[in-house]
């Protein structure tokens, strides 16, 4: 398993700090359900910090889309923090720049929800 | 310590590689075990580049704890005094030994001597003119019938005869090889027949059975008794405790003489009146590690006293269950292939299937010329391309990409495709066939399952326009000014969230203009690097290409792809469609 999940709560927002490669079979859909897990446990506030993704593929994408859905349906909301270039890169292409709420410090995100 | 020699165990009469004679003039390696001490296997080296190792899927497999899963290659080089053969270390655990001395990189020279690990198994280069005792036909001329013989003359021969019963058995196990090698269905049931019939011999046992680990233990697989009947699962009654105590220590029991000590006093035992049983492990050196394993059991058991076994019958019975491990493990192998095989055709029906949605000609739509080309990573694919039949001249054709590969990925672009087709029969603008589309793929994939497509209608002025839903940006290489535009997508991908709305941009693709919609297999096509195509190269090649018109462009970007990836793996699914304005 390539993928690392490391949750933490900050000022009452859950932290998934995730490390690695999220593509699709090497534990991708881990997200999905960790934020599935978290949702139904009634957090509402979820930041994904992606600092420390080394890669990312459409299915990765999708995943992180999945977090959202997941969160906006069960009445929270998911934030991301700390974008690679390769991530911004594909929310450019595919518009979810628009869709997702995006910071670039975590300090900041945190405070921002 | 165990050696094994794969494929072709060390049988007098084949190469190591199956079927392949050795050219006199060529080099060779001399595989010399404890097997075939004095009578060495010759491995041919005229094949190019040769991988040894413990794993398969290398040229030469030997099983020896000291051989690394990929432990050595050997290579020809053309030097300036003619072609030498060099053996490269792959990083193996014990290292790579040329006549005692530790190399990683050494040009092999007549009479060197290979050592796997230091002291492990060795190998001997050598010239040609060294293998006239391997020039030989190997085990692929061995036929079915030819062990059916070999059995016979077990039976005939047993017990005194020892030493053939070894090679008749090596020589299923190279017909084994065979099959694994080229294919060819082969039965359990005769193998495991063969390997009754020499145990029965050897011992003079009523009855033997083979058991083979499954999920929670040993189950039956085979049974025959000593008559040449066989035995039935129905029948099939054994000593538990004694196979459960071989089961768990992997040590032969023989009682041969009557039962004694704990297992007198067994329930089963003195149930079925036994006088006698012999129970031995079916070993095979596990591909992942250097443990043998136990992945069988030979049973065999009497009422009445079986042959006073002497300790030289005891060992002959030990060295036919180590070869029937192996003959079960390469058994196995067999097994699996033909199961992939099972698989293969079904995924090629599948292909078929999904092919058959593709346009089965590029349409004629002057002033354009069209080309498209699809290529997907496994044998089906998540990306697709389409042309829709619009009325009143104008050409409509998209490109989509699906998330995810294989099966799954296939399901999802034959449903988006569908309910394409459907959206459009219905005459819509494109931007409402889309949101249609949306909301379909929303309410019947979850989240994480999407679709970027790039979908553009021309009328044959060149004017249009086009769509993107989170689609990589499409290049239009422009003929009056020699530069490539790029064409950003402005909407999310399908099947993302219901409510998304599809926004047509105008496009116009004017005479001498050529429009390049592409997958991000081809931009992302990796080299064995793991380097990029990329972007920088794919435009480059467009402004270089692209005015000698569509079919000189396709050619030159999968010339230049092929040149790149130089045969590395293709990871994704890689599609690209052209279109060309020749008015």
């Amino acid at each position: 398993m390539s993928l690392k999940l490391n949750t933490r709560d900050v000022d009452g927002v859950m932290v998934i700090t995730v490390a690695g490669r999220i593509t699709l079979g090497e534990g991708s859909s881990d997200i999905r359900d960790k934020v599935h897990e978290l949702a139904a446990n009634g957090t509402k506030k979820i930041l994904l910090n992606l600092s420390d993704v080394t890669y990312i593929d459409s299915s990765g994408i999708g995943e992180l889309v999945a977090g959202y859905t997941t969160m906006a349906g069960a009445g929270g909301t998911l934030k991301l923090v700390g974008l690679t270039n390769r991530v911004k890169d594909l929310l450019q292409i595919t518009k979810l720049y628009t869709v997702f709420d995006v910071h670039e410090d975590e300090a900041h995100a945190v405070r921002s929800f | 310590m165990k050696t094994k020699l794969t494929p072709c165990a060390a049988s007098e009469q084949n190469a190591l590689r199956p079927c392949f004679p050795v050219m006199p003039d060529s080099a060779v390696l001399l595989v010399e075990t404890a097997d075939n001490p004095g009578r060495p296997e010759t491995f041919s080296l005229s094949g190019g580049e040769v991988v040894i190792g413990r794993r398969t899927g290398v040229d030469l497999l030997l099983t020896h704890p000291l051989v690394s899963r990929r432990h050595a290659r050997i290579v020809r080089e053309e030097q300036a005094g003619g072609p030498v053969f060099v053996i490269i270390d792959l990083e193996s655990s014990h290292g790579t030994w040329v006549n005692d001395a530790r190399v990683d990189r050494h040009v092999l020279r007549p009479g060197d001597r290979i050592s796997l690990g230091r002291n492990g198994i060795e190998l001997r280069f050598a010239d040609g003119t060294e293998s006239q005792t391997g020039a030989r036909t190997g085990p692929g001329l061995l036929q079915e019938a030819e062990i059916e013989r070999a059995a016979r003359r077990l039976a005939d021969v047993l017990p005194e005869a020892s030493d053939d019963i070894h090679s008749e058995l090596e020589k299923i196990s190279c017909l084994l090889d065979f099959h694994y090698y080229f294919g060819k269905a082969f039965s359990a049931e005769k193998t495991f027949q063969h390997i009754l019939k020499s145990a029965l011999g050897i011992s003079g046992a009523e009855r033997a059975f083979i058991l083979r680990k499954q999920q929670g233990g040993f189950a039956y697989a085979l049974g025959l008794d000593h008559t040449g009947n066989l035995l039935g699962e129905s029948e099939f009654q054994t000593s538990g405790s004694v196979v459960d105590r071989v089961a768990g220590g992997g040590q032969p029991v023989f009682m041969t003489q009557g039962i004694h000590g704990e297992l007198a006093g067994s329930e089963s035992i003195v149930a079925m009146n036994l006088r006698a049983v012999a129970c031995l492990p079916l070993e095979a050196l596990s591909q992942e590690s250097d443990v043998a394993v136990v992945t069988g059991i030979l049973y065999l058991d009497s009422r009445k006293h079986m042959h006073s076994l002497s300790g030289l019958d005891e060992k002959l019975l030990t060295r036919l269950a180590g070869e029937a491990g192996h003959v079960l493990e390469k058994l196995e192998m067999v097994v699996t292939l033909a199961e992939q095989r099972r698989i293969e055709q079904e995924l090629a029906i599948a292909e078929q299937t999904q092919r058959s949605l593709l346009p089965l000609s590029l349409p004629q739509a002057e002033p354009f010329r069209i080309r498209a080309f699809s290529r997907a990573t496994r044998q089906l694919g998540g990306d697709f391309y389409d042309f829709i039949g619009v009325q009143s001249g104008e050409l409509t054709g998209l490109l989509a990409d699906v998330s995810g590969k294989g099966i799954p990925a296939a399901l999802l672009s034959s449903l988006t495709l569908g309910a394409l087709n459907m959206e459009f029969r219905s005459g819509r603008p494109s931007g409402e066939v889309l949101s249609g589309v949306n909301k379909l793929l929303c309410g019947k994939t979850p989240a994480h399952r999407f679709v970027t497509l790039f979908l553009f209608q021309l009328g044959a002025d060149g004017r249009g326009h086009y769509i993107s839903a989170g689609h990589n940006p499409a290049y239009l290489f422009r003929g009056a000014a020699g530069h490539v535009e790029e064409l950003p997508s402005g909407s999310l991908p399908l099947g993302m969230f219901p409510f998304t709305s599809y926004q047509p941009t105008p496009l116009e693709v004017a005479p001498g203009d050529l429009l390049v919609v592409y997958s991000d297999g081809l931009t992302e096509a990796e080299n064995g690097a793991k380097e990029e195509f990329g972007e920088e190269r794919l435009r480059g090649i467009i402004c270089e290409a692209a005015p000698r018109g569509a079919e000189y462009l396709e050619s030159r970007l999968l010339s230049e792809l092929d040149a790149f990836t130089q045969g590395a793996a293709q990871t994704d699914d890689i599609t690209f469609v052209l279109i060309e304005n020749r008015a």
